[in-house]
């Protein structure tokens, strides 16, 4: 990896915007982690058409080893209340609800200041609707050479 | 030191994959910290293959100094119910035990997000049974000139 994928909160990954799937556990794929372990610096999503009416949302890990479990980033939340241009976010914990309401800013991963150790899988968006629509960005740093998050 | 070893993490030391020994206190040397202090801002390890058995391990630090006491880095934990893929870490505080289970996902020294200082010594790892392979990734920052971790 390059010295400058270290700066900051490391590699950004941005996932246009695009409409919810209805999806059950592991979640609809957004982002896959290959080569290695990764540190996720950051996790938000940007609401550009709102939802509008219930809609449970979090996001989970599942291991590309086979033995691997499907694990939590964070426990489901509605997302109802948002609207166009409010964000959403992950605190770091994956005991916390994913952080949302009508709010245009919120913390970044405030119980992880170091990030979050993941690793290779699949990042998977569970959703108990097909409301909303949104984009989302994703930084992380390489835990190991070789190691990248990419679109899903 | 150079003004790039204190970005993000800091500097980053990797451990082969090697099967666990049985180790008492102060454990099997891991790493050396030399030359001076250093702030250790990551510990992490990668289960390669799982322990299948109950195998209580912990961090140490045992110091150079003539008389240094032994210190923790973590409380022990029984890795049993880990499996290839899982990590395993620290929180930073040492009256907390090592973070594993069957997860693939670890928040990254939530408790000490500066760093915990390290005087010169080996970080020794101690297990109560040969079970289970690991790599490992250590992260720190010098806080003396010419201080620095090795691996053993």
């Amino acid at each position: 990896m390059a010295w400058w994928d270290d700066l900051d909160l490391g590699v950004r990954v941005d996932r246009p915007a695009e409409a919810i799937a209805l999806t059950g556990t592991p979640g609809d794929p957004y982002f896959t982690i290959a080569g290695g372990m990764v540190l996720l610096t950051g996790l938000i999503g940007i609401v550009t058409v709102a939802p509008g009416a219930a809609q449970t949302l979090s996001f989970e890990l599942s291991p590309t080893v086979g033995a691997g479990a499907d694990v939590v980033l964070c426990t489901p939340t509605d997302i109802q209340t948002a609207t166009l241009g409010d964000v959403v976010t992950i605190s770091g914990d994956p005991g916390d609800a994913l952080i949302n309401g009508h709010l245009a800013s919120n913390l970044m991963m405030e119980d992880a200041p170091n990030g979050i150790a993941l690793a290779p899988g699949i990042l998977g968006l569970v959703a108990t609707d097909t409301l909303g629509t949104m984009r989302w960005v994703l930084w992380y740093k390489p835990a190991e050479i070789g190691a990248t998050v990419v679109v899903a | 030191m150079a003004w790039w070893d204190e970005l993000s993490l800091g500097i980053k030391v990797t451990k082969d994959a090697a099967a666990i020994a049985i180790d008492a206190s102060p454990g099997e040397p891991f790493f050396t910290v030399a030359g001076g202090w250093v702030r250790l801002t990551g510990l992490l390890g990668y289960c390669t293959v799982a322990p299948g058995l109950a195998n209580t391990c912990q961090f140490t630090l045992e110091p150079d100094a003539v008389g240094g006491a032994i210190t923790v880095l973590s409380l022990g934990l029984d890795i049993n119910g880990q499996t290839e893929g899982d990590l395993l870490t620290i929180t930073g505080d040492p009256g907390v035990a090592m973070v594993g289970g069957h997860v693939a996902r670890q928040q990254m020294m939530p408790a000490a997000p500066a760093g915990v200082v390290l005087s010169p010594g080996v970080i020794g790892f101690i297990a109560t049974a040969a079970e289970g392979t690991y790599r490992w990734v250590l992260w720190y920052k010098p806080i003396d000139d010419g201080a620095r971790v090795t691996v053993i």
